[in-house]
């Protein structure tokens, strides 16, 4: 008996497409316009890109990060010549001691730390997230649980831990991958933060209108949980991952510099950044140049992360 | 202090206290190119001492920007133009001086710190918000006192004492020692007129000080201000949206709107005769005890198997129509006998943290609501009125009792019963701001139960989207919108469209328009009861206005500490009230006419005496 008149309904008013103005803009778009936060999605894209190639890059270049060109260097050890050695063959100039080309070093070396940065972050918002939005969403013993991990967790003196778990693991497994067990150890110490701020969001969505509204309207746990309140966790979330990224690298140099992350010659940022710290003096450059790659990644994702915020929030200026 | 004096003066001869003249107040654009939002226009008005100035006007029609320009405290990106001249005789400092007196637009900071607080005092709306919490009331008052001036120490003491006694707070010294969540909003609310009062300021601007409070509490802090006026001669700006609140207490009303005065009058006249179009609009949206449904306004059907039965030509349909039909045939019959809601000795307790006692919110209520019927639960806050409707709405398990809703009983279902149950129910919440999802566009909030519980398609779901709007009066493309591009009273239609969508057999509608302008709050409720007459829900109606209960509610339920006290038809109980309680609540809540309420007022003080 409604089929009819709904029918007309349909034709008239709302047809799609035909009544209404054009498609509203999809977050794609509005990031598009965003130039800051379009630029630091170029580049990081660019680091991904250049981190995966890495190896054919730099055979097709001619440099590797693993020859030593000890002609480079003076009788101290430290690259002779201008700014660290600087040259058309050395862009960068060269490793103090080895010599080696400081440019494939820091190229071979994103690998290890973009693994390890973006590895960490995922695995510390996943399990944040989650863990935050069960015990604020859920509430009761799962809440106290959570949050006494948490604060056990935050108390603890998670470098040293992580130091011991460092040189612990690779002697009862030894052949884990040690960019995996970085990843690991970094991102199951670094979730804390936000489950905590996820969690506090997830206490007062809980309460508000239209969670209620669908609860009453027989919504099950999991549609309020995935439609309504994740959907506006993720500015939250979205921060949060691109702000840790360039922690997670910062402990990976930690580690690294303190001996129990990337192993030698593997390179890597932070541990270029590590041995750079004693040449400080008499080569800046050796430290300048992992220290700006790691730069110019936090910055890209920061201006990423703030764009894509806004993008997915439907109140957010259009400009 | 020449308090008592210094009102007669002023009033002796005849000028105003504070002169505001072609007031214009601009906010800047918050992107560059864009207009700048004009939020006042060029009004003029006027304060006078012994007299109390009404600001009406809806939300967004500048009254409080006006307000807080005359108290120096608008935001940066506001542009203040014209004239806002303090007369300075007033305050003692060149008393008989003909000198016109302070210019406040655009005066310096340390001027305008000057006049805060001791010339031109802030009450303001939210009780709570207003005061610190780590320290005591008796402190902050303290601090006030000695803002401006050296006191000694036992002076303060006694001047709080005065201040708080002053503002009917008839045991200052607890009070003076408590922290602001000790006491209740009425008394944290008379506080701060104490507070405001600290520098014997010659003019106080109340800014909605009674918005957040019940009609009991408001009725005694309208009466602080009332003798303040009478009292001490102060000047009061009253900057409100209840036209009973300016009835029950204003001398001058100035009605804004859009920046604009419409109306500027003496109350008297105003209630009595409304000159312009909007006043009188105004004021007819007030909805009022006694007089709807006298006028024949109440659409609300009385009797049950008429409501029950859809209206012919109902552009409104089920939809179960094509989705379930047997499960609802069979329900439809055993609930044309049954009430579809009946609630049985129910109890909540919320467990006392910490060695408190635990709270009885609902204790031992039982009720029942037939098919087609609209039932008013009213009551003050605490009362426990909330509570009940999400037991209602299957949002909280009570404690104890029986709960029957749709011939279901809450506590014998299953999960899956549940879920059957609560596509029968539908909730409408109060605050418009976060009833719908803000990453959500509106089709999609009214399509969730669709989704939730129907298997229709797109294109069905997308045509029944576009029914209900328009069963709710709006537009089709507001489909597309977001809620924040939306007002208030369109949020809450799409809310009560939402509610809806499945035709359910009870509603739960909890406070719909306490958060909108009385223009708004007419509109949602006249398509409310156009929707209950169409589509013959039963409805839990919970609301603290008698006026509005009344207007769309066939019998009310009055609750109080948990219990409901009185309960009857709409007619009976609010025209014939047989309880204290009940006769206190319909008492205090003010009427949009000064002569009635007067009437009132001195009827009141009669039964307290």
């Amino acid at each position: 008996m409604t089929l009819d008149h709904a029918d007309e309904l349909v034709a008239a008013p709302s047809s799609p497409g035909a009544a209404r103005p054009a498609r509203r803009e999809t977050w794609w778009r509005v990031l598009r316009r965003d130039r800051f936060a379009f630029t630091g999605l170029l580049v990081v894209v660019g680091y991904v890109v250049v981190a995966l190639t890495a190896p054919l890059f730099l055979g097709w270049l001619g440099v590797d990060p693993y020859t030593y060109h000890l002609d480079a260097l003076d009788e101290n050890g430290a690259p002779a010549g201008w700014g660290g050695g600087i040259s058309a063959e050395h862009w960068f100039g060269v490793e103090p001691l080895t010599g080696r080309d400081l440019f494939a070093i820091v190229v071979m070396g994103s690998r290890a730390s973009l693994a390890v940065g973006l590895g960490a972050t995922a695995v510390a918002v996943l399990v944040g997230a989650t863990l935050g939005v069960l015990a604020g969403y859920a509430g009761g013993w799962v809440d106290v649980l959570v949050s006494r991990i948490v604060d056990v967790l935050l108390g603890f003196p998670a470098l040293v831990f992580m130091i011991a778990l460092g040189a612990i693991i690779p002697l009862r497994f030894p052949h884990s991958p040690r960019i995996l067990i970085l990843v690991l150890v970094i991102g199951l110490f670094g979730w804390t933060s936000i489950a905590r701020v996820v969690r506090a969001q997830s206490l007062t969505l809980r309460s508000l209108g239209f969670v209620r509204a669908s609860r009453g309207l027989g919504a099950g746990s999991g549609h309020i949980v995935l439609r309504h309140v994740l959907p506006n966790l993720a500015a939250t979330v979205v921060v949060f991952a691109t702000i840790s990224v360039p922690g997670a690298i910062g402990s990976e140099a930690a580690l690294s510099f303190l001996g129990v992350g990337v192993q030698p010659p593997t390179p890597s940022w932070g541990r270029s950044i590590g041995d750079a710290v004693t040449w400080f003096s008499s080569d800046p450059m050796y430290l300048v140049f992992p220290g700006l790659a790691l730069f110019g990644i936090t910055l890209a994702f920061n201006a990423f992360g703030d764009g894509l915020r806004d993008a997915l929030d439907p109140r957010a200026v259009r400009r | 202090m020449s308090t008592q004096t210094r009102g007669t003066a002023a009033e002796r001869d005849g000028r105003p206290l504070l002169q505001v003249e072609g007031l214009t107040v601009e906010f800047d654009a918050r992107e560059p190119g864009e207009p700048r939002t004009v939020a006042v226009a060029g009004t003029s008005w006027s304060l006078r001492a012994g007299r109390v100035t009404a600001l009406v006007g809806e939300s967004g029609s500048g009254k409080s920007v006006s307000a807080m320009a005359v108290l120096g405290l608008l935001p940066r990106t506001a542009r203040v133009g014209g004239s806002i001249v303090l007369r300075r005789d007033g305050d003692g400092v060149r008393a008989g001086d003909d000198v016109a007196g302070v210019e406040l637009v655009g005066a310096a900071p340390a001027t305008l710190r000057a006049v805060r607080g001791a010339v031109v005092s802030l009450v303001s709306q939210e009780p709570m918000g207003a005061w610190n919490p780590v320290l005591t009331i008796g402190g902050q008052v303290a601090e006030a006192v000695r803002a401006h001036r050296r006191v000694s120490r036992g002076e303060t003491r006694e001047q709080v004492r005065a201040l708080l006694l002053e503002t009917g707070l008839t045991d200052p010294d607890r009070i003076a020692a408590a922290y602001p969540h000790q006491l209740s909003g009425g008394q944290l609310q008379r506080a701060l007129i104490a507070m405001a009062l600290a520098q014997d300021p010659v003019a106080i601007v109340a800014d909605e000080p009674t918005t957040a409070l019940d009609v009991t509490v408001q009725a005694g802090i309208l009466d602080v201000l009332r003798r303040l006026r009478d009292e001490r001669g102060t000047a009061t700006l009253l900057i409100t949206h209840d036209m009973g609140v300016v009835a029950d207490l204003a001398d001058d009303v100035v009605v804004m709107r859009d920046g604009h005065v419409v109306e500027h009058a003496e109350a008297r006249d105003l209630f009595a005769a409304p000159r312009h179009d909007y006043t009188r609009a105004l004021l007819d949206a007030v909805p009022q005890l006694g007089v709807t449904a006298a006028a024949g306004g109440s659409a609300a059907p009385s009797d049950p198997t008429q409501a029950g039965a859809p209206a012919p030509g109902a552009a409104v349909e089920s939809p179960r129509g094509h989705a379930v039909s047997a499960d609802t045939a069979v329900s439809a019959d055993t609930a044309a006998a049954d009430p579809v809601v009946r609630l049985d000795d129910l109890r909540v307790t919320y467990p006392g943290s910490r060695g408190r006692p635990p709270v009885h919110a609902v204790d031992g209520v039982s009720l029942t609501i037939e098919r087609g019927q609209v039932l008013g639960l009213v009551g003050e806050s605490g009362s426990g009125k909330t509570t009940l409707g999400q037991v209602v709405a299957g949002l909280l398990r009570p404690t104890s009792g029986r709960v029957v809703v749709a011939g279901t009983d809450l506590a014998d279902a299953s999960r899956a019963g549940q879920r059957a149950l609560r596509r029968r129910t539908g909730v409408v919440f109060q605050d418009p701001a976060s009833t719908l999802d803000p990453r959500w566009t509106v089709a999609r909030s009214v399509a969730e139960p669709l989704r939730l519980h129907t298997d229709l398609s797109t294109e069905a779901v997308r045509a029944r989207v576009g029914e209900l709007l328009d069963a709710v009066h709006l537009r089709p493309e507001l489909a597309d919108r977001y809620p924040h591009e939306l007002s208030g009273g369109q949020r809450q239609r799409i809310a009560i469209a939402r509610a809806v969508a499945l035709d359910p057999d009870v509603l739960v509608a909890d406070e719909p328009t306490s958060a909108l302008d009385v223009s708004v709050q007419a509109r949602v409720l006249a398509v409310f009861r156009e929707l209950q007459a169409r589509l013959g829900f039963a409805c839990l109606f919970i609301s603290h206005d008698l006026a509005v209960v009344e207007r769309v509610c066939d019998r009310v339920a009055v609750m109080h500490a948990g219990r409901v006290v009185e309960s009857g038809t709409s007619a009976e109980v609010l025209a014939r009230p047989r309880e204290a309680y009940t006769r206190a609540l319909i008492g205090a809540a003010p009427v949009a006419d000064p002569e009635r309420q007067a009437e009132r007022r001195a009827a009141r003080a009669a039964a307290d005496a």
